[in-house]
């Protein structure tokens, strides 16, 4: 096997001639200052500015967390009365289930994905900018609404008919029904992106047979998010209109029922959390497969047992709903299918450990946060197959022992593999490697954190603390396990801040990295850290699955693209065969002006109904402007398609 | 690492029609989960109709069937100029392709104009009970994916009578018809569950 | 675990002047339901510690392993290697497999033997969740033998209860860990469970659904007591609320009577026939107030009617202003009501 550790592919002397690179290089090159910073259509700089948005919101969530762990650490505590308490909680899980779970790893995938697979940007530039946009605004919006005391106060869920006209006056509800519709907008547009781009726009050579099982997780990700979303933008629009327009979805003295709404809710809720599970273990196969020096052993069992998640994962949504009046021939089913769904996580672990014995391993932070991801998150596995039980989630549903399973099963098999990407493709991303020495701090500290926080809840739980309370009397005796829990916070908090202090620190004084510093084996390593932003000077093409580890020396490579256009390489979907070339949007300021109209309509429509009427027809306008062609490109391509039907026809 | 070119794709078009082009997957993307929605509404009508007692619940007639009919009808017929559009798209005549479309645009209002008699025909308000909420909500859904495709229409017509179009025009329009007979093929089983099934 | 749980009882009434119950916990079951899920924990504790430990152990074996014997380039491609981990993972994934079938019957096993555990009730009660408080209606075929109180639920020891569920706002839970699961109480819904408390004590419940402001303080308590005392309470709610015959008391009446109370509150055989919020008829003789927040002591309830938003901001009861001659006399009346 040919080791690539170090290659720097600018030695390798580019297939095009040095005046088409030039020309490469002028036509990709993105805009200066302000204007190039809002009409940028290129998926890196999109990439970025999500993941940088998504941290930040991770960093308001935390925040939210802390506020509830400082007001619960004593009994009777008064720092948070229930109205604050009661939409921080809504606040924190609104903000870390739709603002940073989700979208954070979709920014990742926007970023990554055309890499590994070869291309130079998403398949729909200006779409992509438009979820982003969107994604924001959707945020600003409901921050804006928070700091005005006019927050969700009803949980991540708003169940009705707490949620409803008769019971939540003000805005609140409203606000958050529609951070859900900018929010499932974002993730659509996301999904469209990555489903459509790893179809059709793979490198020749890499078939299904030779995708990078990140690719794999993102591409089954995204194709669950277009049926999920669905189901939660119904459930929040029908309770927008219960409260707006007076419909009678869930409101049963008109033939309404309030389950209809859990159970819209759950099909998307539960394959949320596959959403956000999928690509984490994309990232800690990529680690794996890479620091132990060799490819993941069983890809066709990785690859099955991420597409048996994803869709067992649409089978399990009435486990969230077995204390209502659901049929116990249905719960008996949800029950075995919420069980079985361990065993294609399970075989995945084994497969890595397997990797582990069989490779050479090596203790960088990235393999770190792998092993920190399979301690923590099979806690949380285990008591989901607890929960999963009827009777024993009779006695657990709704109590800090649901908490303590879905943090250890989030913040174990989401954000663990999350830094661990973080410490392994910050150097792709910056040139630059993150500090070993706080990365293990970081590390650490939030191993020991997370622990200390989350175990003392299932006891809890057990112990009769339910859910959503904003205080507890001393008579209960909680009070000595809820301070253990927030002490464990501050540390989590600390470990956080190496974190932020490592991403900055490192973005000047981290070590050089160049093109492949971890000896890695997929198609992003190629190219230089941080890439050109036309990804690669020569689409490669693929030759193994085991990608750069297969080259030999040498990088068959496709020519031909168009250098004075935007341009893409367009394959067939099965064998990856070169179909046509495909031009790309140069950047515009059409995404943002949509943005701009939809949260516009969005906003006033929480207000009035006519806010979404007039924001339809007020939508026209910018998609005709993102519709007309620029005049010079125009004109060129009209003269190109004329001079192409003078000369005789090249069959494809 | 040394390049090797070893795959010259200059020769290759710069437009495809069909599956193809990657605007095809667009719309192919756009329906599925616009289809989805449709079966969540499904779903919901008939979860609440499981649960009530009569349906239309009591008190409330069915609705009528002028409206609906006429709409049908004028869907199928939008058909035409829709597949209309498209061929001449194939071939690049620019003037029939302007015709079909625009003709696809003015049938297309009228089925939207039509939709807001067809929520009148269901005799029932989206505020009176669950059963005006859903049926309501089938119908706009629907109708709101109608418009969008309508929008889509006539900026493309428009886009032909100002400009020569390029190839990759001729392709949107392939792909606005496809989407079209998706928004007419959904319209029937949801014509005959809404108007039809609870007779 | 008996001695445990007195001295835990005794802990906590030492600590706080509040209502001596029995331990809050699904872990210290006091019926047949708990009882049985408490079972179900143990097992399932018990297999994933073992499948936890198991797993662990390997990560850190193979990584002592690959850090003591590292292996060369060539070797990480050797087809005896990989036969023999597909080998390993191949069993690990049949264990998993079995592992997960025991436990999901065993699940299914419980589940079915509780629903087989529900016989003829001696008593059927109905309980109706309000924003934040319980209401309790004991039910009979005949009217005048049917108990209205609220916040409280007694039971005979040993004798299954069938309970009617359903909500006069929004979904509410009820639940009481150490007799049985939890079952919402969702409007427009009929649900019903079942609950049977095979030792005597005061077993506390807590509304395990979010509903609005004071989720966290609408507590209710479950008294579980000798068939032959259960008889002598039931018999005493039955009869209407007691007639005063000292003159604060009277004053107490007459203003509970003519202020604001009879508004929303019943008590039987007076002039307060309000519907809106708890039946007072027998309030004396209840262990809390204001749905499990306070001890029942003439302190607490005059500060409780005083101003219960204090106490628990957003409650349904206003404030309220009497002469503090009223309120002493008001309290000592319902002090009365036993």
């Amino acid at each position: 096997m040919a080791t690539t550790i170090g290659t720097d592919p600018l030695t390798l002397p580019p297939a095009i001639h040095d005046e088409d690179r030039k020309t490469l290089h002028e036509t990709w090159e993105p805009e200066r200052g302000f204007k190039g910073w809002v009409r940028a259509v290129n998926h890196k700089t999109v990439g970025k500015r999500y993941i940088v948005t998504a941290l930040v919101f991770l960093l308001l969530g935390g925040l939210e967390a802390a506020a509830l762990r400082m007001q619960l650490a004593r009994p009777d505590n008064t720092l948070l009365g229930p109205d604050r308490y009661n939409q921080v909680f809504s606040m924190h899980g609104t903000t870390m289930m739709f603002l940073f779970a989700v979208p954070i790893m979709t920014a990742i995938g926007i970023y990554l994905v055309p890499l590994m697979i070869g291309t130079r940007n998403v398949a729909y530039p200006r779409l992509n900018a438009l979820g982003y946009w969107t994604f924001l605004l959707g945020g600003v919006f409901l921050y804006t609404f928070f700091a005005m005391n006019s927050g969700p106060d009803a949980g991540w869920t708003s169940y009705t008919p707490l949620t409803g006209p008769q019971f939540a006056n003000g805005k609140r509800i409203d606000v958050w029904a529609q951070l859900v519709t900018f929010t499932e907008i974002a993730a659509l547009i996301a999904a469209l992106e990555m489903v459509m781009t790893v179809l059709k726009m793979r490198a020749p050579g890499m078939t299904f047979r030779r995708l990078p099982l990140f690719v794999w997780a993102q591409f089954i990700t995204a194709a669950m998010v277009m049926f999920a979303m669905p189901a939660v933008a119904t459930g929040s629009i029908m309770l927008g209109a219960d409260r707006l327009l007076a419909t009678h979805f869930f409101n049963h003295a008109e033939g309404g029922d309030a389950l209809l709404y859990q159970h819209l809710f759950w099909f998307f809720g539960h394959p949320e959390v596959y959403i956000i599970f999928l690509p984490a273990l994309g990232m800690v196969s990529q680690i794996v497969g890479t620091f132990s020096r060799r490819p993941v052993f069983g890809y066709p069992v990785m690859v099955a047992a991420l597409l048996t998640t994803g869709f067992i994962g649409f089978g399990l949504w009435v486990h969230h709903m077995f204390a209502t009046s659901v049929h116990m021939l249905s719960q008996s089913f949800f029950t075995a299918a919420s069980t079985m769904i361990a065993i294609p996580t399970g075989v995945q672990i084994f497969c890595w450990i397997a990797t582990l014995w069989l490779g050479r391993p090596v203790w960088k932070t990235p393999l770190l946060f792998v092993a920190g991801f399979v301690v923590v998150f099979m806690i949380g596995g285990l008591s989901g197959v607890m929960l999963a039980s009827v009777p024993f989630d009779a006695q657990a549903h709704d109590t800090y022992f649901v908490v303590a399973h879905l943090h250890y099963v989030l913040l174990g098999g989401a954000l663990f593999p999350l830094f661990g990407a973080f410490y392994y493709w910050y150097p792709k991303v910056v040139g630059r490697l993150m500090s070993e020495r706080l990365g293990k701090w970081h590390f650490w500290l939030l191993l020991i954190g997370v622990n200390v926080t989350f175990f003392p809840q299932h006891l809890l739980g057990l112990e009769g603390m339910t859910r959503r309370i904003y205080t507890y009397s001393e008579a209960m005796g909680w009070g000595p396990l809820n301070l253990v829990s927030t002490v464990g916070a501050v540390i989590i908090v600390a470990g956080m801040a190496m974190f932020a202090v490592n991403l900055l620190w490192s973005v000047r004084h981290g070590e050089d990295a160049g093109a492949n510093p971890w000896g890695a084996d997929t198609l992003e390593w190629l190219t230089t850290s941080p890439p050109p932003p036309y990804n690669f000077v020569d689409t490669p093409v693929v030759t193994s699955r085991d990608g750069l580890w297969a080259y030999d020396g040498e990088v068959p490579v496709v020519t031909g693209l168009h250098t004075d256009r935007p341009e893409v390489l367009v394959t067939s979907m099965m064998d990856t065969r070169p179909v046509y070339r495909h031009e790309m949007p140069e950047p515009t300021y059409a995404p943002l002006v949509m943005a701009v109209v939809i949260a516009g309509m969005l906003a006033a429509g929480i207000f009035t109904p006519w806010g979404v009427v007039v924001g339809t027809f007020a939508i026209v306008i910018p998609f005709y402007i993102w519709a007309w062609p620029d005049r010079g490109q125009h004109a060129r391509n009209l003269r190109e398609e004329k001079q192409r039907r003078a000369e005789p026809e090249m069959a494809s | 690492m040394r390049a090797r070119a070893t795959h010259d794709v200059s020769s290759l078009p710069t437009e495809v029609f069909g599956p193809a082009n990657v605007t095809w997957w667009a719309a192919l993307g756009g329906e599925v989960i616009e289809g989805f929605v449709l079966v969540l509404a499904v779903f919901a009508y008939f979860y609440l109709r499981y649960e009530a007692p009569d349906w239309p619940p009591l008190h409330t007639p069915l609705p009528s069937l002028r409206a609906p009919t006429i709409n049908l009808a004028l869907m199928a017929l939008s058909i035409i100029p829709a597949w209309w559009a498209a061929r001449s798209a194939r071939a690049k005549n620019r003037w029939a392709t302007f015709a079909g479309l625009t003709l696809h645009a003015i049938l297309g209002t009228a089925i939207l104009v039509m939709r807001y008699f067809e929520c009148y025909a269901l005799n029932v308000r989206w505020d009176t009970n669950a059963y005006g909420s859903v049926t309501w909500a089938i119908l706009f859904s629907h109708g709101y994916m109608a418009l969008f495709d309508i929008f889509d229409t006539a900026g493309l017509a428009i886009l032909c009578l100002f400009l020569q179009p390029e190839e990759r025009h001729y392709v949107d329009v392939t792909e606005n018809s496809f989407f079209w007979y998706f928004v007419v093929a959904t319209w029937v089983p949801l014509f005959l569950i809404v108007f039809l099934s609870p007779r | 675990m008996r001695l445990r749980h007195h001295a835990t009882i005794a802990l906590l009434l030492w600590a706080s002047s509040c209502v001596g119950y029995d331990h809050q916990s699904a872990l210290d079951p006091a019926g047949p339901q708990a009882g049985s899920v408490h079972g179900l924990w143990y097992l399932m504790l018990g297999i994933s510690a073992g499948v936890y430990v198991v797993v662990v152990a390997a990560l850190l074996l193979v990584i002592r392993r690959r850090q003591a014997h590292p292996l060369e380039p060539d070797e990480t491609r050797s087809r005896d290697r990989e036969a023999r981990a597909k080998r390993v993972v191949v069993i690990a994934g049949a264990v998993t497999v079995g592992v997960l079938f025991v436990v999901l019957l065993a699940d299914l096993a419980v589940a079915r033997g509780l629903t087989r555990l529900a016989t003829s009730p001696a008593l059927t009660i109905r309980v109706t969740g309000h924003q934040w408080w319980w209401d309790v209606e004991y039910e009979d075929s005949i009217p005048q033998r049917r108990v209205r109180l609220a916040n409280e639920i007694h039971l005979p020891v040993g004798q299954p209860v069938l309970v009617k569920l359903q909500s006069h706002d929004v979904i509410h839970s009820f639940w009481v860990p150490n007799l049985a699961g939890k079952r919402d109480l969702i409007p427009g819904h009929h649900t019903e469970t079942w609950i049977r408390a095979d030792r005597p004590g005061v077993y506390r419940s807590q509304c395990a659904e979010f509903c609005g402001l004071q989720h966290a303080k609408m507590a209710l308590y479950v008294v579980a007591e000798p068939r032959d005392q259960f008889d002598a309470w039931i018999a005493r709610q039955r009869t209407p609320a007691v007639t005063p015959n000292d003159t604060l008391a009277i004053r107490g009446k007459g203003v509970l009577e003519s202020g604001s109370c009879a508004l929303c509150h019943t008590v039987t055989s007076t002039l307060a026939r309000g519907l809106v919020g708890p039946n007072l008829t027998h309030v004396g003789s209840r262990l809390s107030l204001a749905a499990g927040t306070l001890p029942n002591t003439p302190g607490y309830l005059a500060g409780w009617i005083a101003d219960p938003q204090t106490i628990k901001p957003g409650a349904q009861m206003p404030p309220n202003s009497l002469t503090p001659e009223d309120l002493r006399a008001l309290v000592a009346y319902l002090s009365t009501l036993r």
